[in-house]
C-alpha cells in the first residue's frame, strides 16, 4: 500500500477541520488550527486514486461549507507546503515532489508548522542541536498564536527563533537562493559546511522530504457507563450486581485503552430527584472490576443513599497504566489493589481519619502529626525516606518541595488532615517558613544486623553515605530529621529509644507540690491511681501559636472535642511508686494538671 | 512420653495437618534469619535467636514503663527501614508518631489504625462529663474498641504482605481481655500461619501467642533514673529569647512560625535513660533464668531547668510585658 497524505489548509480560521478529516480516516494530525493533515493511504479501495480522494474531501469541505485548501502527496511536508499555498485542489503525483514544490519561495518554509516532530523551521533555529525525530514539547504551532499565550520565557525563545529564521533567509537571499527548487538543488556538503545542520534540514524539507512520521491524534474517550434501571433499587445487594456490570465493562474499555482508575466517580440518581455522589480516590490506579465495585460498595456502605436509586452512572478519571518492576533482592510490597481495599475495609470499620500513615508536622506541639494516605513506595525505607526529607548541600528549598510533591500520588485530596477525635495535639499542617535549625550530629545508618556474635553489623558504606547526606542547610522538617538522626545514634550504640505512650484526651490530675517539684500525683481515672513520687524531672516549658487566633484560647472542659490552638505548659517527668514513669503537664493558663502519656 | 506414643501422636498431627502445633518439630532460627524479624536491639535478638518469628503469633508483656512500647517501635523500625511494611492496630489511639519516628520507624510504611482515645470516667472539674456518660461504663466502651480493633487486626493479617502486624492492648483493662473467647487468638493464629508475616500482640500480661511465637516479658530495672531535681542546670540558647522578642514587636521570624519553645526542652528522663530486664519464653517453653538487661535513652540528649530557675529565666528571656502580644 503506498503512502499518501492529504493536508486541509483554512485560511480563514476557526473551521473544525479534524472533525472533517476523520469522516476519512482516523490518521489525523493537527498541527496548527486551521493546519490538518491525514494519512489517506488506504482510501483507494473506497474512492479510488488519489484526486478522486480529493475530490471527496473538497465535497465535504463544501457541504460544511469549509472554505479548505487541500493537497494531497506522498509527503505531509509537500502537502503541506502545498495546500498553504494553493487554493482548491492540488494533487502531486508521487516522486514529483519536489518538481511541485520547486516554484515556492523560500519564505514558505517558515510558515511550516514547529511540529512534524520537531523538524520545524522556527524550533530548529531555537536549538542547534535538536534530533531530527526528537517529538516536540508543545502543541500549539502558530508562533504568533503561542506567543499570546505562552510564559515569557517561550516568548523570548520564539522571537529568538524568528531572528535565527530571518537571519537563515536573509543568507539565502544574498547567495540569490529565492526558491526551494534552488535550495533543494544545493550541493549538500558546501551547505552544511556553511549553514550546519540547519541547512540540510532546509534542504530536506525544500525536496518535501518528511522529517518524521505521522503522529496521529487520538480523541480523549470518555470512560462513563450508565445504567437506567427499570424498577428503583433499594438497598446495596442488588446494587452490587448493578455496579457490578458497569464496573465490568469500564474495566474492559480501560485495559483497551491501558488506563487505570484514578478517581472513581459514582452518581445515584433516586426517586426524590436527588442525586447522590459519591468519589473514590485510590491511592494507585486499578482497573480491577471487583476491587472497584468493592470499594464502591464500601463507600456506599459509610454514605448510603437516603432513597431508592433510579439510575446509576459510574465515571472514571483514567490514570495511565501501572508498570510494575519487581526486585529480587526486596521483598514484595502488597498489591496496590489489595491495600485499596483493605485500606476501604479499615476506614469502613474505624472511620475515615483513623486509617491511614502518620505524618509528623513542622510544630512544637506535644504530640503534633497528621494522617496520610497509606501509600508504600517499592524504594527502600530508611534510605528513601532520608532522600526526601534531606536535601544534599546546593540544593535549594524548592527542589526539597518538588520532590516530597512528588511521590504524593493525589496530593490534592489524598492526605488527611484533623479528625474528629478532640485529640490534643492533631493539627493542620501550616504553610509558613520553617525554622532553620542545626542539625544534629550526623552519624546515620541506614540499615543495621545482627551478627552471629550478638554485635550490631551496621555498614560502612550507609554510615558514609550518611555523612554525604549531611543536610549543609535544613530547610524541611528539621525536627524530624534531627528525631532520625538520634534514633539511628541510638542504633549505633546498641540501645533502645525512649516512647512515649500518648493520651489523645489528657487525663486531668491533681498535683501536690514541695520545695518546687511534684511529690504526689494523684487521678480519678481507673487504671491511673497515680501515688508518690520517687523522682522526677523538670520542668520543661513550653508553649506556642497564641498567634494563629488571637482569642482561641478559651475555656473548654477536659475531654471536650474542641481543640486549643495554643499551649502553654510546664512538663514534668514522674516516677511513680508503682514503677510507672508519667509525662504530666500544667496548663498554664488554666493552671490545671494533666496527664499528657506514659514513657513506655 | 514414651518414644514410639510420642512420635505415633505426631504422625497422627502431620496427618491432620496440624504439626505446627509441635514445638520440637519447629525449626530452631539462626541469627540472620530471613524467618525471624530482627528487633534492633542486640542483646534481645541474641536471646530471641535472631527476632521475633514470621508466621507465628508473638507477645510483648509488661507493667506500664517497662519498654514494651520502646520494644515494639525497635521491631517497626527494623521492617520498615529494610523496606516492608508494618501495620499497628492502636486500640486506643495512643501512638505517638513522634516517638515512633524517633525510634526509627518510616512513618510512610506504616499503617497506622487508630481506635478510639477514651476520655477519664469522672471528671475532676464540675459539669466535666466527657464521653462515657454517653456510652455506659468505661470497660464496655473499652470493649467495644476492643471488639473494633481485634476486627481490624484480622483484616490486615487477611490482607497479607506486610512484615509485621502488631495489636496493642497494653492498656486494656485485664477483664475486658478475658471476657473475649479463646477462639478469637486460635482463628488469628490459624491467619497468619505459614505466613511471612510476623504478628505481635502487645499486652500487661501474656494474652495468647501460637505455639511457635515467643513471649517476651519486660520490667523496668531499678535504676538511676531519673537524677534528682536538684541536679538539673538552667539551660537556654539565643533562639528562645530571639523569638520572644520578635513575637513580641509583632514579626514572627521563621525560627517561631510553629511554635518556640523557652528553654531547649532536652532531656525528658534523664540524661542517660533507664534500664528494663527482658526474659524471653521460647517455644518450647524454656524460660530465661538470667534476663538480659537493655538500656533505653532518651530521643533527645541532655539539658533543662530547675523550677526555681524558671522565674529568673522568664525575667532574663522576656521583653517588658507591655510588648508581649495579646493572647
Amino acid at each position: 500500500m503506498r503512502t499518501m497524505f492529504a493536508c486541509l489548509y483554512a485560511p480563514s480560521l476557526p473551521a473544525d477541520l479534524v472533525g472533517l478529516a476523520r469522516e476519512f480516516s482516523p490518521r489525523v494530525e493537527e498541527h496548527a488550527p486551521g493546519l490538518v493533515t491525514l494519512d489517506v493511504g488506504g482510501l483507494g479501495r473506497i474512492f479510488g486514486d488519489t484526486q478522486a480522494i480529493g475530490e471527496a474531501i473538497e465535497r465535504s469541505a463544501a457541504g460544511r461549507r469549509l472554505p479548505v485548501h487541500v493537497a494531497v502527496a506522498a509527503t505531509r511536508t509537500a502537502a503541506m507546503l502545498l495546500a498553504r499555498a494553493r487554493r482548491g485542489l492540488t494533487i502531486v503525483p508521487p516522486g514529483k515532489e519536489a518538481a511541485m514544490l520547486a516554484r515556492l519561495p523560500v519564505e514558505a518554509l517558515v510558515a511550516l508548522p514547529q511540529r512534524q516532530g520537531g523538524t520545524g523551521v522556527g524550533e530548529r533555529a531555537v536549538g542547534r542541536s535538536f534530533r531530527v525525530g526528537e517529538p516536540a514539547v508543545g502543541r500549539s504551532f502558530s508562533p504568533a498564536a503561542v506567543e499570546t499565550q505562552a510564559p515569557r520565557t517561550q516568548s523570548r525563545k520564539l522571537s529568538s527563533a524568528a531572528s535565527a529564521t530571518s537571519a537563515l533567509i536573509d543568507t539565502l537571499s544574498r547567495w540569490g537562493i529565492r526558491t526551494l527548487g534552488q535550495l533543494a538543488a544545493l550541493p549538500p556538503a558546501p551547505l552544511s559546511e556553511r549553514l550546519g545542520q540547519e541547512g540540510l534540514a532546509w534542504q530536506r524539507l525544500a525536496r518535501g522530504e518528511d522529517p518524521a512520521p505521522l503522529v496521529p491524534d487520538l480523541p480523549e474517550e470518555r470512560f462513563e457507563e450508565t445504567l437506567e434501571l427499570e424498577w428503583p433499587v433499594e438497598g446495596l445487594e442488588p446494587l452490587a450486581f448493578v455496579l457490578g456490570r458497569l464496573c465490568d465493562a469500564l474495566s474492559a474499555r480501560l485495559e483497551r485503552a491501558d488506563r487505570g482508575v484514578a478517581v472513581l466517580h459514582v452518581r445515584l440518581q433516586l426517586v426524590t430527584r436527588d442525586v447522590h455522589a459519591r468519589s473514590v480516590q485510590l491511592a494507585a490506579p486499578i482497573r480491577d472490576p471487583r476491587v472497584l465495585r468493592t470499594l464502591v460498595l464500601l463507600d456506599l456502605e459509610s454514605h448510603p443513599p437516603s432513597a431508592g436509586i433510579d439510575r446509576v452512572t459510574v465515571a472514571v478519571d483514567p490514570a495511565p497504566g501501572r508498570i510494575v518492576q519487581f526486585s529480587l533482592l526486596a521483598r514484595a510490597l502488597p498489591q496496590p489493589e489489595q491495600m485499596s481495599t483493605l485500606v476501604a475495609r479499615l476506614a469502613a470499620l474505624m472511620g475515615d481519619a483513623h486509617v491511614g500513615a502518620p505524618r509528623l508536622v513542622d510544630s512544637y506541639r506535644p504530640g503534633a502529626f497528621e494522617m496520610a494516605t497509606f501509600v508504600p513506595d517499592e524504594r527502600t525505607g530508611f534510605s528513601a525516606q532520608r532522600a526526601r526529607r534531606a536535601p544534599r548541600p546546593g540544593k535549594g528549598s524548592g527542589t526539597v518541595a518538588r520532590v516530597a510533591e512528588s511521590r504524593e500520588p493525589f496530593a490534592s485530596g489524598s492526605s488527611v488532615s484533623g479528625t474528629n477525635a478532640p485529640d490534643n495535639g492533631h493539627v493542620a499542617p501550616h504553610t509558613g517558613r520553617l525554622p532553620q535549625l542545626t542539625p544534629a550530629p550526623p552519624t546515620v545508618c541506614s540499615a543495621t544486623r545482627p551478627s552471629p556474635d550478638g554485635r550490631e553489623d551496621i555498614s560502612a558504606a550507609s554510615a558514609s553515605s550518611a555523612l554525604n547526606d549531611r543536610p549543609g542547610s535544613e530547610t524541611r522538617e528539621p525536627r524530624a530529621q534531627s528525631r532520625e538522626m538520634s534514633s539511628a545514634c541510638s542504633v549505633l550504640n546498641g540501645h533502645g529509644t525512649c516512647a512515649i505512650r500518648r493520651f489523645r484526651i489528657p487525663v486531668p490530675a491533681r498535683v501536690t507540690f514541695e520545695d518546687g517539684r511534684p511529690v504526689r500525683v494523684v487521678t480519678d481515672r481507673r487504671g491511673l491511681t497515680g501515688g508518690r513520687v520517687e523522682a522526677c524531672a523538670g520542668p520543661w516549658r513550653t508553649s506556642g501559636e497564641w498567634w494563629r487566633v488571637p482569642d482561641a484560647r478559651v475555656e473548654t472542659r477536659p475531654g471536650s472535642a474542641r481543640l486549643l490552638v495554643g499551649w502553654n505548659r510546664d512538663e514534668w517527668d514522674v516516677a511513680l511508686g508503682d514503677g510507672a514513669v508519667y509525662r504530666v503537664y500544667r496548663d498554664r493558663d488554666r493552671d490545671r494538671w494533666f496527664i499528657d502519656g506514659i514513657v513506655d | 512420653m514414651p518414644i514410639a506414643a510420642r512420635a505415633d501422636l505426631e504422625a497422627l498431627l502431620r496427618v491432620r495437618k496440624l504439626d505446627r502445633t509441635l514445638t520440637t518439630a519447629l525449626p530452631q532460627p539462626a541469627i540472620g534469619d530471613e524467618r525471624v524479624l530482627a528487633t534492633g536491639l542486640a542483646a534481645l535478638d541474641g536471646r530471641l535467636g535472631g527476632g521475633v518469628p514470621r508466621g507465628q503469633m508473638s507477645e510483648i508483656v509488661g507493667a506500664r514503663s517497662s519498654g514494651r512500647m520502646a520494644v515494639l517501635l525497635s521491631l517497626l523500625a527494623g521492617a520498615t527501614r529494610r523496606g516492608e511494611v508494618a501495620a499497628f492496630v492502636d486500640t486506643l489511639d495512643i501512638l505517638d508518631p513522634e516517638s515512633a519516628s524517633a525510634c526509627g520507624v518510616d512513618l510512610a510504611r506504616l499503617l497506622w489504625v487508630r481506635g478510639e482515645a477514651v476520655s477519664t470516667g469522672v471528671a475532676l472539674d464540675a459539669g466535666g462529663g466527657g464521653q462515657v456518660g454517653r456510652t455506659g461504663p468505661l470497660e464496655m466502651r473499652i470493649g467495644v474498641l476492643v471488639d473494633r480493633a481485634i476486627k481490624a487486626f484480622n483484616l490486615v493479617l487477611q490482607a497479607g504482605g506486610f512484615a509485621l502486624v502488631a495489636l496493642d492492648l497494653a492498656e486494656v483493662p485485664a477483664a475486658v481481655i478475658r471476657r473475649l473467647p479463646f477462639t478469637t487468638w486460635m482463628r488469628l493464629q490459624r491467619i497468619v500461619e505459614g505466613s511471612e508475616t510476623a504478628c505481635v500482640l502487645l499486652g500487661p500480661a501474656p494474652i495468647a501467642r501460637s505455639a511457635g511465637g515467643v513471649t517476651i516479658a519486660l520490667a523496668r530495672a531499678r535504676g538511676a533514673w531519673p537524677r534528682r531535681h536538684g541536679d538539673t542546670e538552667l539551660q537556654s540558647r539565643a533562639m528562645s529569647h530571639e523569638s520572644r522578642v520578635s513575637a513580641a514587636s509583632r514579626v514572627l521570624p521563621a525560627a517561631c512560625s510553629n511554635g518556640h519553645r523557652d528553654t531547649e526542652a532536652r532531656s525528658r528522663v534523664g540524661p542517660t535513660g533507664y534500664e528494663i530486664e527482658a526474659r524471653v519464653i521460647q517455644p518450647r517453653g524454656t524460660r530465661d533464668e538470667t534476663p538480659c538487661r537493655i538500656r533505653l535513652v532518651p530521643a533527645e540528649t541532655a539539658g533543662g531547668f530547675s523550677a526555681e530557675h524558671a522565674e529568673d529565666a522568664e525575667k532574663a528571656l522576656l521583653p517588658p510585658r507591655s510588648l508581649r502580644p495579646l493572647r
